[in-house]
């Protein structure tokens, strides 16, 4: 069997012949290959070399769990601030973003009566006065080439890319916007003109999932779930402004024939129920380490593959014992059955022990084959 | 303890009756530090039950909205100060390297309704501040968050400093944040770690030996 069925056999549920690996490698994937975290984001042929490099050094893996590489240029068309290596932070420091209320109240009648795009619009000239808005399809073109041309190189020796293209909830994606505080605020202040414009929300992005998803070849879609899990917001407030509007997002896009990664990070435990109401087979759960992975797989077996969950602590600082003992419980329960993918629990710190990312990789090559 | 009125809009995250309530009483010339007191219960209600696990972070952050705007009206209308000991002096910072504050405000949230004086040194805090402000400092307790493990090294240099002081013995170091956990704080040799913010206070007011 190769990557791309057992791949695909576990995120339909089905037994393959043994549990597939899809770590999220990113920065350290420049760490490992010695060149700064400026040039992976800015030079694309040192960061298309780094992760050949990667790959072969540690004897692969089944799936790139997502698309390894962001332009750096990119980012100065997506309206939120960012500070970037080699520009506003040290050639080989990591990205961050910079919260800030971009978007202003009066910005919600906006985005209702003009829709998604014009509100995505105004706030990305807010947030990059200085960019370059006669360069941004020549950049967004030449990085949709380079990204598709990854996947169909991959693709060629059966090594998947699970998704290449990014959104977040209309939840998160709104409160990026407005900021955590003024959004949270939001919903107890004008609580019916939060709903409307999620629904438009939801809406445009759906769109542009479709459009972008099957451009790529990747058909595979990751929906970034942060700030409505249950550790940050009440289950009625979920009920209301979270879930539905992620559940129809999910439902656009896996009718559209795209697969859905819902990457959550934070402690989505007591959110675990409602994942039940996913399109069965057709999604992934990945999960960070503060989910009770064990308690996801109770509830979503035969349901949701589960991804997950090696801790960003373990591959940092911890002992290849350590993550080999973790990397068999994984195995041992949450992959009973079949529906789990082994990865690590959001993206590979970029001071990732090598010895403990190999051992992972092998740990599952050996153990983790069903009988 | 039944809440006054105003305690209850706040506890309720109703802004537009939290704003109606300060007009009216500063209307029948009700003595504003007065006023603020009833914010004040307010908002010690919804840090009650945000530490029960019965209010969510979200509840949390928009309770400390509302009392802030409350707040901004009622201070300039104050003509004398209150002076209220604090529970306990605490120095909070992210580490050096790290630009990520959420977490550490919600902490600090939940800590100043809890009725600690609180010391912010804000965010990408370098080592030698970091070891400066607590000599000057003298705190109690020392808090510091990170998100990313490229912190862990820079959080753990900055203990190992902070342990060098002479009032080393004087304070206690807890530390928190995304990819906190037992490990990690054996390996920086922290006292204490939290989860959450709920647990951040109840470490902390253990300390001070309040609960």
């Amino acid at each position: 069997m190769n990557s791309r069925e057992r791949i695909e056999r576990t995120i339909r549920l089905q037994i393959a012949d043994r549990v597939p690996v899809a770590p999220f490698v990113m920065f350290f994937v420049a760490r490992h290959a010695g060149i700064t975290m400026e040039e992976y984001l800015f030079d694309k042929e040192k960061s298309e070399m780094a992760a050949e490099k990667i790959f072969k050094d540690f004897g692969g893996w089944d799936a790139w769990y997502r698309y390894p590489y962001i332009d750096g240029r990119t980012v100065y068309y997506y309206p939120v601030k960012f500070k970037m290596p080699g520009r506003e932070l040290g050639p080989n420091e990591i990205y961050q973003t910079v919260e800030q209320e971009v978007m202003k109240e009066e910005d919600y009648d906006l985005l209702i009566s003009k829709g998604f795009r014009e509100l995505f619009r105004v706030l990305r000239r807010r947030v990059w006065p200085e960019a370059d808005d006669t360069k941004r399809a020549i950049v967004m073109n030449e990085y949709k080439d380079t990204r598709n041309k990854f996947i169909r190189k991959w693709d060629e020796i059966n090594i998947p890319t699970l998704h290449a293209f990014t959104v977040n909830s209309p939840f998160d994606e709104l409160s990026l916007y407005r900021s955590m505080v003024k959004f949270y605020s939001d919903l107890y202040r004008f609580p019916e003109k939060v709903s409307e414009a999620l629904d438009i929300l939801t809406q445009g992005v759906a769109e542009t999932v479709k459009k972008n998803a099957h451009d790529s070849g990747a058909k595979g879609v990751f929906i970034g779930c942060y700030r409505l899990c249950g550790e940050f917001l009440p289950p009625k407030q979920f009920e209301r402004f979270g879930w539905p509007h992620l559940l129809k997002l999910v439902n656009i896009i896996t009718e559209a024939g795209i697969l859905v990664t819902l990457h959550c990070d934070s402690n989505w435990t007591l959110n675990l129920p409602y994942f039940k109401e996913l399109p069965r087979g057709k999604c992934i759960l990945a999960l960070d380490n503060h989910t009770d992975i064990f308690k996801a797989k109770q509830i979503l077996r035969n349901h949701v593959c589960i991804l997950g969950d090696v801790p960003a602590s373990l591959l940092s600082i911890g002992t290849p014992n350590e993550v080999e003992n973790y990397c068999k419980k994984l195995i041992d329960v949450v992959g009973d059955g079949g529906g789990f993918i082994l990865g690590s629990g959001d993206e590979l710190p970029v001071d990732t022990k090598p010895e403990n990312f190999r051992v992972m990789l092998e740990t599952v090559k050996t153990y983790g084959i069903y009988q | 303890m039944e809440l006054s009125n105003l305690s209850q809009a706040l506890l309720n995250l109703d802004e537009e009756e939290v704003l109606r309530l300060i007009d009216i009483k500063l209307n029948n010339n009700e003595d504003p530090l007065s006023v603020i007191d009833e914010l004040r219960i307010g908002m010690e209600a919804v840090g009650d039950k945000y530490e029960k696990g019965e209010y969510f972070v979200s509840e949390l952050v928009v309770a400390k909205e509302f009392f802030e705007k409350g707040i901004e009206i009622l201070e300039p209308k104050i003509k004398r100060k209150g002076d209220e000991k604090a529970l306990g002096n605490i120095i909070i910072g992210t580490v050096s390297g790290d630009i990520h504050e959420l977490g550490k405000n919600i902490v600090i949230t939940i800590l100043k309704i809890n009725g600690f004086k609180i010391h912010d040194l804000g965010v990408d805090v370098p080592i030698p501040t970091f070891i400066e402000e607590v000599k000057r400092v003298n705190p109690d307790i020392v808090g510091m968050s990170c998100l990313m493990t490229t912190s862990i090294e820079p959080m753990k240099k900055t203990i190992e400093g902070l342990r060098k002081l002479e009032n080393s013995d004087r304070f206690k170091i807890i530390i928190g944040g995304g990819i906190i956990t037992e490990k990690v704080r054996g390996y920086v040799k922290a006292d204490f770690w939290g989860a959450n913010a709920a647990e951040a206070a109840k470490i902390s007011k253990t300390i001070m030996g309040s609960l």
